[in-house]
């Protein structure tokens, strides 16, 4: 798969632009969409460099989708430009379609088509002409060989999410869109969607991906666009977005400490009851931690029932907003 | 993994835009013969209609000059005309609904085909398969209720029904242009189905209908594509003189559906709607 992607890449032709993993590979600048009176996207601008798994994350209606499909040229933008590739999406559409895989939020299986004929027939749409073999090939990478002669419609939730990602690189693209690519989905399939991103990425490809979960952001993604109402009011790796809250860490148990003698350890920064449970903020839960194992035994109590929260990316947005994703 | 590079590899040549359009009719075919409520409408229910009418009225002669020829060789070709509306008009128009209200041709929008190949290959099937679902008709007329037929007129319905299956495949098209919804685009495509059906002198004679209906019979693309398709039929016959069909010139009836296919591709044109 590979070969066949760095094939693909001297194929394109002496106006294409072979990108380094860390280069620019898709630059948006300044973007603006509307539809009618709403503006949907405010001049937004970010890049997505080679190799990396970028997220645009934020609520439902911030603007995700939209920048998406701009991106893959389906949407004429107000103002601003996307570059793919070092190809102007409006002026070279073909060209960059091409390059990208995508899968969007409904699956858009054609009815009556064995999974196999499926893949073939997206693919031929790029001009990429697959054996069968080829295709149950790339079928069993998603675990679905065996339903390589099962009409789509037979397919469970997660093999159709599994399946919407095998439509996403039949073409063997250099970047992958995926818009929301686990919405709806259990836990356990969220991560193997998860697993098959890393994959994807491990083979040299840029993924581009939204998602309203910040807890996916913060797990999958190199890097994040946090966008809301339009526009991006973060980007950054998300090690770095949290770091910059320099927001304590929430310990919380229900044993019955002495307040005052908690509000005493160096490291805690405010002590507070909330249902019935003690909540502590630190900015050093370790010590904290090892210092209310003493109170405790000081007290002839066991420590049961103790809970550390790092801040995390739905920190992030709450202190950059001032309300929840949902 | 070789083999997959080196076909990924030729992009953009002609050759390549015809093997994918070939993969797309071989596509088209598939999804069609799997889809058994199409293969109901457009091939077990006019013959199950060519059935009933036949065992009511299968051996009455016209009663005129054409002793030989039955009932059944005047209910047939309109039967033939009947399956390509089901197949065109109600089956593509919902289809394409369908096609975009699941996001598809969002998805087809985002690679490189142009959608019109899309469509195209869907015409290029439903034309090709709709002259084996009237040879299919014509047999079972044939063999059932001793249908008789003019053997060099049988070729020249040929390139007729073709047109009638493109002519009311772009009709599908235009329904499914204007209107949203598939639920609605099908009550739509029945509603306009209907009267074309009845006063389509496609089994009911255009004699049997009000005077003022014989003149709005004329002007329906179900009539002017069943007087193309049965005229060289059975060419012995004077379907004229016998008020079978109303008169209206063979080229007459060729132009008449040309207006209704550019007025359905403007259409369809003007007012498509990717999702």
């Amino acid at each position: 798969m590979n070969q066949a992607a760095t094939l693909d890449r001297t194929a394109t032709g002496p106006t294409a632009t072979v990108s380094a993993a860390g280069d620019t590979i898709i630059d948006v600048q300044g973007l603006s969409v509307s539809y009618g009176a709403v503006k949907a996207v405010r001049g937004i601008s970010l890049q997505v460099r080679s190799g990396e798994i970028f997220g645009i994350v934020g609520p439902n209606g911030a603007g995700k989708t939209t920048t998406l499909s701009t991106i893959e040229g389906l949407i004429k933008p107000d103002s601003g430009t996307v570059t793919v590739m070092g190809f102007d999406v409006r002026q070279h559409t073909d060209d960059v379609q091409r390059k990208l895989g995508i899968s969007l939020q409904t699956t858009a299986f054609f009815d009556n088509l064995k999974c196999w004929e499926l893949v073939r027939l997206y693919a031929s749409m790029y001009e990429v002409f697959l054996t069968k073999t080829q295709v149950v090939e790339m079928l069993s990478r998603f675990e679905l060989a065996e339903k390589a002669n099962a009409l789509s419609s037979q397919l469970s939730g997660g093999q159709q999410q599994r399946m919407a990602l095998v439509l996403a690189i039949c073409n063997d693209p250099q970047i992958v869109i995926l818009d929301e690519p686990t919405t709806g989905l259990d836990p356990q399939v969220r991560r193997a969607v998860w697993d098959i991103v890393r994959e994807l990425r491990a083979e040299g490809r840029t993924v581009l991906l939204t998602t309203h979960y910040m807890e996916e952001a913060q797990e999958l993604c190199s890097r994040i666009a946090i966008i809301d109402r339009g526009e991006v009011i973060a980007l950054d790796t998300p090690g770095r977005l949290i770091n910059s809250l320099k927001a304590d860490n929430l310990i919380s148990t229900s044993v019955h400490f002495p307040e005052d003698e908690v509000q005493a350890i160096p490291s805690v920064t405010g002590v507070r009851w909330d249902g019935g449970r003690l909540l502590i903020t630190s900015r050093d839960p370790r010590d904290t931690v090892f210092a209310l194992q003493k109170l405790a035994v000081e007290h002839h109590q066991v420590l049961t029932d103790l809970t550390v929260k790092q801040p995390d990316l739905e920190d992030v947005f709450i202190a950059l907003t001032g309300r929840k994703v949902e | 993994m070789e083999t997959f590079a080196q076909t990924s590899v030729q992009t953009r040549s002609g050759s390549a835009s015809l093997r994918r359009f070939w993969l797309l009719l071989q596509a088209d075919f598939l999804m069609y013969i799997r889809n058994r409520a199409a293969m109901f409408w457009v091939i077990l229910f006019p013959i199950g209609l060519m059935l009933v009418l036949g065992a009511i009225y299968g051996n009455q002669t016209d009663g005129a000059a054409s002793g030989s020829v039955t009932a059944i060789s005047f209910i047939t070709p309109g039967l033939i005309v009947l399956s390509l509306m089901s197949s065109g008009l109600i089956g593509n128009s919902s289809v394409m609904a369908q096609y975009r209200e699941r996001g598809i041709l969002r998805r087809v929008q985002t690679t490189p085909l142009p959608v019109q190949h899309l469509i195209l290959a869907r015409i290029g099937m439903q034309s090709t398969l709709s002259v084996g679902q009237a040879a299919l008709m014509i047999i079972v007329s044939i063999l059932v209720f001793n249908a008789r037929y003019e053997t060099g007129g049988l070729l020249e319905a040929i390139p007729a029904i073709i047109l009638g299956s493109i002519v009311f495949m772009a009709l599908g098209q235009a329904i499914a242009a204007l209107v949203r919804k598939v639920d609605t685009v099908q009550v739509v495509a029945q509603a306009i189905n209907f009267p074309l059906m009845f006063l389509g002198c496609l089994w009911i004679p255009v004699s049997a209908l009000p005077d003022w209906l014989q003149e709005v019979s004329k002007f329906l693309p179900s009539t002017l594509v069943a007087i193309l398709v049965r005229t060289p039929m059975i060419s012995s016959v004077d379907l004229v003189a016998l008020k079978i069909q109303p008169d209206v010139a063979l080229p007459i009836c060729v132009a008449g559906l040309f207006v209704y296919l550019i007025a359905a591709i403007v259409v369809s044109a003007r007012f498509f709607k990717w999702s």
